[in-house]
């Protein structure tokens, strides 16, 4: 399966999906003018990744410092990808990294463990 | 060189090269000049040597040949004396005998020259019979070695070296012979060979001499003259004594100190140089060459002009630098004409590259020769024709661009004039559609009928946004409800979600209205739940469009001092004397999708018989990019800043919000809508 690279813009993150390392990043901030129609290839991407891989583990680092509400929606329905995958079997494991100042990160993060609570989430503060 | 000749045109290097090439020729010939000068006169002197040589042979042959004849002629005259006395003794006039003594007085009575004399021997078998002599008279001369050879020979010449008693050293003798067969007599004549000059015929010894022509060149003379310095054979002086010559320069006595010097010799055989100047048309520096004759004291010379000896030198000179001048003035020819030519052609290809400088490049660099400057004008040409092309190609393509360029301008001109017209249409009908949006904003002075003190602050990111705040007076002057709503997106879409939103809301007021049942803020999010599903068909699972809301409601009733409120997502913070209180929203969105349309949202209460402050707002306050990292305003930040100012008028807490909102963002892009009410009961 091929790698999913994309480069940051103003108003959308860095994508770094590698398949055969099996660590998905992304790292920036998100507020694009169509946010659904922004994350439709991303998130079909990791629904083939998922239907590629087989139950080794799957690391998702997730380092987004701002979120408008559509993105926060097209999160979810990322978190909600992961979980099926996980539903399935697979063995995910998400890391919600934020800076200290930035609580807005941090309840997003906590938010998303509270709603997903069978996924393994960790909270990763950066300094 | 290059140094020398960096500065210098191609026309001063070839003169420089022919110079110096001149200049080499010159200095080769001038220092192989004293050789050949030696050589000349090295050639002249041995000539001189050769041509003495000869004169002094010469001489000795003709004055050996002089005495001969001379002594011959006695002697046969004698010889006939002899035969006359024979005769008158036969024809019996004399006696035999007295014929004898007439021979012998006769013959002892004649001298030859100073000490020369005649001698008649008489042989018989080998036995002199006879003898005559003037020293010796009668003598036995037998045992005399000359008279011996004399009695053999009985003809022709002997020569021999005699010392008489009285001199110092030998002299060279000669005798003549002639043989009396009758008596077998022989009678002679001798002589000292150095007294024989003066019998001879000088005049005639003079003649045979100059007639030899020993001398060759013009100015050389051929000279005999006697160990006393008197003149035998000179061209010019005759009878003449050398002696008392002297060199017209340093007064010396030459030809003295030339005898003195042959005298001195222990050599017979002495030849040699001598240098002397002499008055002959001008003082003239002379060589000469002189062989001595020991036989008779003879010295032979040859002498010559130094000049005529350095003649051919000097002519060679002149000629040599005749030559070299005229060599300068043709190298100088040779070397004007090649500059001239080189200049030329160069010129030429200067010209050319000027031309070609100056953007000119219809003209044709013509080859003129066959060499390497033709090979360059060739290669020039080419160079040329290129350029020439390349230039017409560009200006060809510089015009096209230009009309494209003019073709394009006029297009984006036109474009820009088109996007101008649609941008102003589209802003003119956003700018209305503000202005109907703006309509929708509640009147403020109904704020004032239900609380003690207020803020709004409503701040689309564009001309119009998806946030939006509502105020409505229910059934009473006491009842009333306030909605801060943060619609899908903002700009035009989060408009027209704003217009739905209002729409709903109506019909949701109309209904309480109409009714008598309990305001429920919880119920009426439910009910903008479904009816936006319905409204933009989100049930559909087809369906494209996906949108909603977030927002608060807040119901207020004066007469109970109750506040009851409800939330999708975004927090409701409210002051009362124990702190701040925060209600954080249901963790659901208003209409959307995924949104559950049986979600029950929860509701709160609060008590307002005490002071309270209650703000609600929608995430485009909290967040914001901004702060030296650009991280989200957050929500720690706003419940601080509310800690702070929570207690001022709302007058002096909008500007702290919009002061807080804008030294955050310091000049970072507004991310979203911001709207932010504050209520004081």
């Amino acid at each position: 399966m091929e790698d999913l690279q994309i480069k940051a813009t103003k108003y959308t993150p860095e994508i770094d999906f590698n398949a055969t390392n099996r660590v998905l990043e992304i790292k920036g901030k998100s507020y694009p003018e169509n946010t659904f129609e922004y994350y439709k290839p991303i998130n079909a991407w990791v629904q083939e990744y998922f239907a590629s891989v087989d139950d080794e583990e799957t690391l998702v680092n997730l380092d987004l410092e701002y979120l408008n509400s559509s993105s926060s929606k097209a999160y979810f329905d990322f978190f909600e990808l992961l979980d099926l995958a996980r539903e399935e079997g697979k063995s995910v494991v998400v890391k919600w990294i934020y800076d200290e100042e930035n609580d807005i990160a941090e309840e997003t993060g906590e938010d998303f463990i509270d709603d997903f609570e069978g996924l393994n989430i960790e909270l990763v503060v950066k300094s | 060189m290059n140094i020398f000749s960096a500065g210098l045109s191609i026309r001063n290097k070839i003169f420089l090269l022919f110079g110096l090439m001149i200049t080499i020729i010159a200095i080769t010939i001038f220092m192989i000049l004293p050789q050949i000068k030696e050589t000349i006169i090295d050639n002249s002197k041995k000539e001189m040597v050769t041509t003495t040589k000869l004169a002094s042979v010469m001489t000795e042959s003709l004055f050996d040949n002089s005495i001969r004849n001379y002594l011959r002629g006695v002697s046969e005259s004698h010889r006939n004396t002899v035969e006359y006395y024979y005769k008158k003794y036969k024809d019996g006039s004399m006696s035999e005998e007295e014929a004898l003594q007439h021979v012998e007085a006769l013959l002892l009575s004649h001298r030859l020259g100073k000490t020369g004399y005649m001698v008649v021997e008489a042989i018989d078998n080998e036995k002199l019979t006879f003898a005559v002599h003037p020293k010796a008279k009668g003598m036995d001369v037998t045992k005399v070695g000359v008279a011996q050879q004399v009695a053999k020979k009985q003809d022709g010449y002997i020569e021999y070296e005699w010392k008489n008693k009285e001199d110092t050293s030998t002299r060279f003798k000669i005798v003549a012979i002639s043989s009396f067969k009758e008596w077998q007599m022989v009678v002679g004549a001798t002589l000292y060979k150095d007294e024989l000059y003066s019998l001879m015929d000088k005049k005639e010894f003079r003649k045979s001499l100059h007639n030899a022509n020993l001398s060759e060149e013009k100015s050389s003379i051929f000279t005999v003259f006697d160990i006393n310095g008197e003149v035998i054979y000179h061209p010019t002086l005759h009878d003449s004594n050398l002696m008392m010559l002297q060199d017209e320069k340093t007064g010396r006595y030459f030809t003295k100190e030339l005898i003195e010097k042959i005298k001195l010799s222990e050599s017979d055989e002495t030849s040699g140089w001598m240098e002397y100047s002499f008055s002959s048309h001008g003082i003239q520096e002379k060589i000469m060459r002189y062989i001595y004759l020991p036989k008779y004291q003879w010295i032979v010379a040859s002498v010559i002009n130094k000049d005529e000896v350095l003649r051919t030198y000097n002519t060679l000179k002149v000629k040599l630098a005749i030559a070299i001048v005229i060599m300068l003035v043709i190298i100088i020819l040779l070397a004007v004409i090649a500059a001239n030519y080189l200049n030329k052609r160069i010129g030429h290809l200067i010209q050319a590259t000027q031309m070609l400088s100056n953007n000119e490049y219809d003209f044709t660099l013509i080859k003129r020769a066959n060499d390497e400057i033709g090979s360059l004008e060739t290669s020039f040409d080419n160079a040329r024709e290129k350029i020439k092309v390349l230039i017409h190609k560009q200006e060809d393509l510089t015009a096209n661009l230009e009309v494209k360029v003019q073709e394009r301008t006029t297009e984006l001109q036109k474009t820009k004039q088109e996007i101008e017209e649609a941008h102003k249409h589209i802003k003119d009908s956003i700018e209305y559609a503000s202005l109907i949006q703006s309509a929708l904003i509640p009147d403020h002075n109904k704020f004032q009928q239900y609380f003690k003190d207020y803020f709004a602050i409503w701040q689309p990111k564009d001309m119009v946004g998806g946030d939006i705040y509502l105020f409505e007076e229910l059934r009473d002057d006491n009842e009333c409800l306030l909605m801060v709503i943060d619609c899908t997106g903002h700009g035009v879409p989060g408009a027209f979600v704003t217009m739905l939103v209002k729409a709903i809301e109506r019909q949701i007021v109309a209904d309480i209205k109409h009714s008598d049942d309990v305001v429920s803020p919880a119920e009426i999010l439910r009910i903008f739940n479904v009816s936006m599903k319905n409204l933009l068909k989100q049930e559909d699972v087809n369906s494209i469009s996906n949108a909603g809301f977030d927002g608060q409601v807040v119901y207020f009733n004066k007469k109970e001092k109750i506040i009851k409120c409800a939330s999708a997502r975004n927090e409701i913070f409210y002051y009362q004397d124990d702190g701040l209180q925060v209600i954080k929203g249901d963790r659901h969105s208003i209409g959307y999708k995924d949104s559950d349309a049986n979600y029950e949202f929860t509701e709160h209460t609060i008590d307002t018989s005490k002071e309270t402050t209650l703000y609600i707002a929608t995430d485009g306050f909290w967040d914001q990019n901004g702060g030296e990292k650009g991280l989200p305003y957050g929500k720690k930040r706003l419940k601080k800043m509310l800690e702070n100012i929570h207690n001022e008028s709302m007058e002096k807490q909008e500007a702290e919000f919009l002061a807080a909102f804008e030294a955050y963002r310091d000049g970072s892009d507004v991310n979203d809508d911001v709207t932010v009410i504050g209520i004081k009961i």
